[in-house]
């Protein structure tokens, strides 16, 4: 049949806009499934539901809500990068059910290579978590286990996805208009959320009070609270904030200092189109860390919190890369105006690590004030090991430092080539 | 002679950007029919409307207010399934951007209305090589989009057009890419389908020898309808000055 070798065609050639796609499946496959591992293992004792005295059912909740929104992004690019294809595909007369097999086709084959190699790569990773897990907690036993109950809600899990998805995918193309698809207009967006209406310095506050009061707590379980009061101070700042000091300056100074204002422009312009993202990966650097700290008297408990600000931040920047990289694409022009203005490749490269630096700046900096307190004021009472401090930095920088090298190198891609030649 | 209304919009209104702060007008009840075998042009300034106007004429967009209705039956109560069988079998698009896909070679861009619908192998074969001879794009047909000149990636996009033989052509900006001889010779192939064969022709352009081909002009500006001009019984010359003449009563305005 001509439409399944169309969608064959389709996939083969469009082999990098699939990767991503394929990655985030890969990924929360072998997140779900070390996950679930952990809390299903015996020795864990932790009754998902009703019965959880610890903390792991919301943990739980979060993780998969998580996951899900990372596959519903994914999905959501892939889908609408294809905006042209399925209009010419419709354009030229394709039922829905037509386009539903089309697409699912591609999903399909991306799922089959995808979920059985998470698979493999979760089961295998299980004595390096085990390792991992008795260097920082200090547990001995072993966690070389493999449970019925991993499989059963891990299966369970990716059905849902990959029913979910395609019924997303068919709805997306039913209610969008040629028109739209064609132009390639995205369709999710969280910066219509409206934040609380506080001043800009009540949002500052609200970030510094928490680390003040963080240097004096004695009992681990209340950073949590107190954190909560500081997310509302970032999400003003990221919202309002920053966006508003931006324009001031740009209002302020203009064509004096053209790099930084461009650097700032395009940084402004980052945190818009990316805001939902930004605030996920803070939120989940905090709180989850917050966790890992409240649940320190149960060892498997705190491990499992720890292992999803893992796939949180793996996932999270994964995402952010990406999305950065779409933003990138739609610059090429941008730049190469300011080429024919007369900026030099200097130049243009200032431009590039001043945005860098800022967007990537404020994901580490922002919640790392807050580890750095909590970690530092738990260690000198000695409720931590050393060792538990490094991991939490290491989980915490590493994905945002990578990322910003990755963002880099995709930007270096995008500038004109006649402008590197010419030096 | 009783003509078949195949197209009629019934006061259409288009608005852009609903649920941002960016609300935009682009048409204003605009209300128009068109019968089979008609050759309407529509012309107007940048901005005006025309495309918006042609889009959700032809399905591609849903108008905001207003009602559309192909053969007498009304877009809206169409199911997707029957929305689709009508434009494989009556409407062939050629949009302002040629919308090629760069995965395909010219060959399977040309073939996929045809590959949608089953035909067999050998068919597509035939009819896509007619068509790419008819527009001279036979030695591209093997080639990728990227590896062809505007004008080719054009008359690429009006062979998938035409390639399952439609009843309404719905065209934005056909020759927009294409020198004068080009423009003429597709221009002449359209109205060779129109005459002969009955097509009906929904067309935009800014070029007035072009717009001389038709049977009808409409001239949009701002939104709404501003004025037709039907071409009855003047020769393409006389009808060609008449729409010189409106574009040109457009211009006159920036002299006063
Ligand atoms: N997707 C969209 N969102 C918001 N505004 C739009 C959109 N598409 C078009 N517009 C606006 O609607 C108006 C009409 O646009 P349209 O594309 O129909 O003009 P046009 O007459 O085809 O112009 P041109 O001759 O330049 O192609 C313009 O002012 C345009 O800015
Ligand atoms: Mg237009």
């Amino acid at each position: 049949m001509g439409l399944i070798r169309l969608s064959l065609i389709s996939l083969k050639k469009d082999l990098s806009k699939s990767m991503f796609y394929f990655l985030t499946f890969l990924l929360t496959t072998i997140f779900i499934f070390s996950f679930f591992n952990l809390v299903f293992h015996p020795g864990a004792n932790i009754n998902l539901g009703k019965d959880d005295g610890t903390f792991v059912t919301p943990i739980a909740v979060f993780v998969i809500v998580i996951a899900m929104v990372c596959v519903f992004l994914a999905n959501n690019f892939y889908v609408s990068h294809k905006g042209k294809e399925i209009s010419i595909i419709l354009m030229s007369g394709a039922s829905v059910f037509q386009l539903g097999i089309y697409l699912f086709f591609q999903v399909f084959i991306i799922m089959i290579f995808s979920i059985p190699l998470g698979l493999l790569i979760g089961y295998l990773l299980i004595p390096f978590i085990n390792s991992l897990f008795a260097s920082t907690f200090l547990y001995q036993g072993s966690l070389f286990y493999l449970s019925k109950q991993t499989l059963v809600a891990t299966g369970a899990i990716l059905l849902f996805e990959v029913f979910w998805c395609s019924l997303l995918n068919l709805g997306y193309c039913v209610r969008s208009t040629i028109n739209s698809m064609m132009n390639e207009e995205s369709k999710i967006d969280l910066s219509g959320i409206k934040g609380p209406k506080f001043s800009h310095r009540l949002f500052i506050l609200c970030y510094f009070i928490p680390p003040v009061i963080f240097l004096f707590l004695k009992d681990s379980m209340s950073f949590l609270l107190f954190a909560l009061i500081g997310i509302i101070g970032i999400f003003g700042i990221i919202k309002k904030v920053l966006p508003d000091w931006i324009e001031k300056r740009q209002k302020n100074e203009s064509l004096q200092d053209s790099v930084q204002l461009l650097g700032l422009g395009f940084f402004h312009s980052d945190i818009q189109k990316v805001f939902g993202l930004m605030i996920i990966m803070l939120l989940s650097s905090i709180l989850l860390t917050c966790v890992t700290v409240y649940t320190l008297k149960q060892p498997l408990v705190s491990m499992v919190a720890l292992m999803s600000y893992i796939s949180v931040m793996i996932l999270m920047s994964l995402t952010i890369v990406f999305k950065i990289g779409m933003e990138l694409n739609k610059r090429k022009k941008n730049f190469q105006n300011l080429c024919y203005l007369g900026f030099s490749l200097k130049q243009i490269h200032q431009i590039i690590h001043l945005e860098m630096k800022l967007f990537y700046g404020f994901i580490l900096l922002l919640p790392f004030v807050y580890q750095v307190i909590i970690l530092l004021n738990l260690l000198i009472r000695s409720e931590v090991t050393l060792y538990f401090v490094m991991i939490i930095f290491i989980i915490q920088i590493v994905p945002v430092v990578i990322s910003y090298f990755i963002s880099i190198y995709l930007y270096k891609a995008i500038i004109p080539k006649s402008i590197i030649e010419k030096r | 002679m009783e003509r078949k209304e195949i197209l009629v919009a019934d006061k259409i209104t288009k608005i852009y950007g609903i649920g941002t702060k960016n609300l935009f007008e682009a048409l204003h009840e605009v209300s128009l029919t068109m019968y089979e075998g008609e050759f309407v042009c529509i012309m107007g300034p940048s901005g005006a409307g025309k495309s918006t106007f042609i889009n959700n004429l032809s399905t591609i967009d849903i108008p905001t207010k207003g009602k559309v209705f192909i053969n007498g039956t009304e877009v809206r109560v169409m199911s997707e399934g029957q929305i689709g069988k009508f434009r494989y079998e009556n409407l062939g698009f050629i949009f302002q951007e040629f919308n090629l896909l760069d995965s395909l070679t010219i060959f399977e861009n040309i073939a996929v209305p045809l590959t949608l619908a089953n035909v067999n192998k050998e068919e597509i074969t035939q009819r896509v090589h007619d068509v790419a001879k008819k527009l001279g794009v036979e030695q591209t047909l093997d080639k990728f989009p990227n590896e062809c000149s505007g004008g080719q990636r054009q008359r690429v996009a009006i062979c998938r057009a035409l390639v399952t033989n439609p009843k309404i052509i719905i065209a934005d900006e056909p020759t927009g890419n294409l020198d004068s001889k080009n423009s003429h010779e597709i221009l002449s192939l359209f109205k060779e389908l129109n005459e002969k064969e009955g097509v009906s022709i929904l067309m935009v352009t800014h070029d007035a020898k072009i717009a001389s081909y038709s049977t009808k002009l409409l001239y949009i500006k701002d939104g709404i309808i501003d004025c037709t001009i039907e071409r009855e019984g003047l020769s393409q010359k006389e009808y060609f000055y008449k729409i010189v003449d409106i574009n040109s009563s457009e211009s006159q305005e920036l002299f006063e």
